[in-house]
């Protein structure tokens, strides 16, 4: 949960530092399908809390996991004019794309695991509780795009992370940080952003 | 009770509802696009 935190501190310290007025200017962003967000999540809730098990077991998870981050990029594609969302939606079609072609789950190499300092694990086994399925990175279709980065013991919160994951963070603060008028992606995105009403 | 309710309207000002399911809607999408790896500690 480390880049959650992170995201969080920087959505705070937008509103601390920025200001009352810049939260507001947030508050009107013509924001649109944002009801498909939560849908996504429960979609992916199957899967995050299915125990260990031999990945194949876990078809219909891994089916509805895949429909989430195509409802995910739908939102990021129809959102794509303000600030950071480009960089967001890039993170989540990167992991999607990892997760679409190796069967539905995020792949973690067994090894990277092991440096999470949570033992040994067989390939092919969906990792109880998280989006990861463990296999050998030769057997990773675009292992590049898999959980290859690993912050091991003694970081108090061990975590391994995509290169999906650090455009998200980037997104996300590009989002909290830049005011609509500075990054809203040109000229035209400027101007319908404030033609629009915002559908939450 | 009078301030408690002042305080309550002021934070469910239709201001204050759009930003937090805005930021919220963010920050979902922030964690089912990628981040919460339960069971490995984040990624």
């Amino acid at each position: 949960m480390i880049l959650f935190a992170v995201l969080l501190v920087v959505v705070l310290a937008a509103g601390v530092f920025r200001g009352r007025e810049h939260l507001q200017v947030l508050a009107n962003l013509p924001m649109h399908r944002l009801w498909l967000v939560p849908l996504a999540f429960v979609l992916q809730l199957p899967l995050m809390g299915a125990p260990s098990a031999p990945a194949s077991e876990l078809l219909w998870p891994r089916i509805a996991f895949v429909v989430s981050y195509t409802l995910l990029i739908w939102v990021l594609w129809v959102n794509r004019r303000i600030a950071g969302i480009p960089w967001l939606g890039m993170g989540v079609l990167l992991n999607g794309l990892a997760v679409l072609i190796n069967g539905g789950a995020m792949p973690i190499s067994p090894q990277a695991v092991s440096a999470l300092g949570d033992g040994v694990w067989l390939t092919a086994v969906h990792h109880g509780l998280s989006k990861d399925v463990v296999l050998e990175l030769s057997d990773t279709r675009l292992w590049f795009l898999s959980d290859i980065f690993v912050v091991p013991k003694p970081f108090p919160w061990p975590t391994a992370f995509s290169i999906g994951d650090v455009f998200i963070v980037i997104g996300v603060a590009r989002f909290a940080w830049h005011t609509p008028f500075s990054a809203m992606g040109g000229r035209s995105g400027k101007r319908n952003a404030w033609k629009g009403q915002t559908h939450v | 009770m009078e301030q408690l309710r002042y305080y309550v309207s002021r934070f469910l000002s239709a201001q204050n509802v759009r930003l937090s399911l805005i930021l919220g809607s963010v920050l979902l999408m922030a964690l089912a696009g990628g981040a919460p790896d339960a069971g490995l500690g984040g990624g």
